[in-house]
């Protein structure tokens, strides 16, 4: 089973996922915003990291994917694969001008929110098995 | 009543003693003046201090009536424009008001029928600013009311049916039958109206314009992959199988991928939902010389023709006993056709009863 790191700023999601994952054996870490999210990546060397894009602004989200993907002190962790998610339909780059380090790399997921407990499975299964 | 703002006339005439005249009356009556000699002028005049009335001489020398209206009207549209002949050539004042002068007068003109065409145009102009006003507040109203909902209301709706896939998933251990019906109804009522708010959403942001704004080069195949992407999880947790039959070559498509994206999900999602069990979807994309493709088949039940012309009206839905009993609103396929539509295509449908349905996006390229 692996560990698993929610960066997300809304309390509810974070404790509903949490639950969901736990419940399928998973160990989960959280962070409310990106700054405590990437001391956590250090810490915790996490196996996957769910981010909410739309934090308090869009660019908190992308910030921290950016800081993961391309800066040398993160060197270490920059394989992480990253489920990002967010309740705004159907993030895409060509709306919100996203830098390209942080667009749905491969080995990337990204899902809506709302999402069913098996829709989250599904996808963290799928980047933990590549 | 507060007085209300002196309204402002300028008169082009190369006449002196005419302009002179309407400027003594004209004062006399309550009205800021302002005199130009020749058609040039009063352009400029324009510019500088837009009047709420011009009353234009349709002959001059230089520029004539004819071409001032021709020039203001496409510059100051709320401009009330008068003409005024002096020898009665009404052929001409009919032309004047073909092009959109308001009213004309014929030179010399007793005072009380130039005060009536000028309190006319005037109330003519007010009309026209209140409407002007009335419709930028609607504008704006909409756009706050929009913001609310999307912002204020969709994000905690989400937040309470992620916190409702605790139970519902029975993540923290099976829920006790008793208990477990509601769960599901509320459920299903929440989803219902994530999907109305979304759709409305939708709806609301696809206007022509718009669309025409946001365009951009797309790359045809990567349209195709995007909505194959989107819509390969929705098939294998139905359990059904999905076949792809990309285009060959490739070519670019200048859309707004935004919408176009939900659209062709729209329809995607639609054979999914009305597929057989165990059924095949397939997605498939054709480049054609002078447009491009994109076909969505399902093998469920087919939609009955006498059906077929209705299905595109908004909140429409089949009465059909397969219809009815799954969840939905209606509007999924009114958007998608809004959307091709704006791109300049259509959507074709190909069905017959029992042997599944065909939706086909056209685009033009």
């Amino acid at each position: 089973m692996a560990k698993i790191l929610i960066i997300d700023d809304d309390d509810d999601f974070r404790a509903a996922s949490t639950a969901i994952l736990e419940a399928a054996g998973h160990t989960v870490f959280s962070a409310s915003d990106g700054k405590v999210g990437l001391e956590m990546v250090k810490a915790q060397d996490p196996d996957l990291i769910i981010l909410d894009i739309m934090m308090d602004s869009i660019y908190e989200g992308f910030s921290v994917i950016t800081t993961l993907r391309a800066t040398p002190e993160y060197m270490d962790y920059r394989d992480i694969p990253v489920l990002m998610c967010s309740a705004v339909k159907q993030i895409t780059g060509e709306r919100f001008n996203i830098p390209a380090e942080a667009r749905i790399a491969k080995g990337d997921e990204y899902l809506d929110k709302p999402f069913s407990s098996q829709e989250l499975l599904g996808k963290v299964d799928k980047l933990l098995a590549e | 009543m507060a007085p209300r703002p002196q309204a402002h006339i300028l008169c082009i005439d190369d006449d002196e003693i005419a302009r002179e005249s309407a400027q003594a009356l004209l004062s006399r009556w309550g009205y800021r003046v302002s005199l130009a000699s020749s058609g040039q002028a009063g352009l400029e005049l324009i510019d500088m201090d837009p009047p709420d009335l011009a009353l234009v001489d349709l002959q001059m020398p230089g520029l004539n009536g004819l071409q001032v209206l021709e020039q203001v009207s496409g510059s100051h549209p709320d401009i009330i424009l008068i003409m005024v002949t002096g020898h009665a050539t009404l052929r001409k004042a009919v032309e004047a008001m073909k092009q959109g002068a308001y009213d004309f007068i014929s030179k010399p003109f007793p005072p009380d029928e130039l005060r009536l065409a000028v309190e006319r145009g005037l109330e003519r102009r007010r009309l026209i600013l209140e409407t002007k006003a009335l419709r930028e507040e609607k504008a704006r109203m909409e756009a706050n009311f929009m913001t609310l909902v999307s912002h204020q209301m969709r994000s905690p709706l989400a937040a309470v049916r992620q916190l409702l896939e605790v139970p519902a998933s029975q993540a923290r251990g099976p829920l006790p039958p008793a208990y477990r019906d509601f769960i599901t109804r509320a459920v299903t009522r929440l989803d219902l109206l994530m999907q109305s708010i979304n759709a409305w959403l939708a709806m609301s942001r696809l206007d022509e314009e718009g669309i025409n704004e946001r365009k951009i080069d797309v790359s045809f195949s990567q349209i195709i992959k995007d909505l194959v992407r989107r819509v390969e999880e929705e098939v294998r947790l139905a359990g059904q199988t999905l076949e792809v039959q990309a285009p060959e070559q490739d070519c670019t498509l200048e859309v707004d991928l935004e919408s176009l994206r939900e659209a062709l999900y729209n329809l995607a999602s639609n054979a999914v939902k009305y597929n057989r069990p165990q059924g095949r979807l397939l997605i498939s994309g054709r480049i054609l010389d002078q447009q491009v493709e994109v076909a969505v088949s399902d093998q469920g039940p087919g939609i009955p023709e006498k059906e077929q012309a209705y299905i595109f009206n908004e909140f429409y839905r089949s009465k059909s006993r397969e219809v009815k009993s799954k969840p939905g609103i209606g509007l999924g396929l009114s958007i998608a056709r809004r959307v091709i539509k704006a791109h300049g295509g259509d959507i074709l449908v190909r069905s017959q009863p029992g042997q599944g349905a065909t939706f086909t996006a056209v685009l033009p390229r």
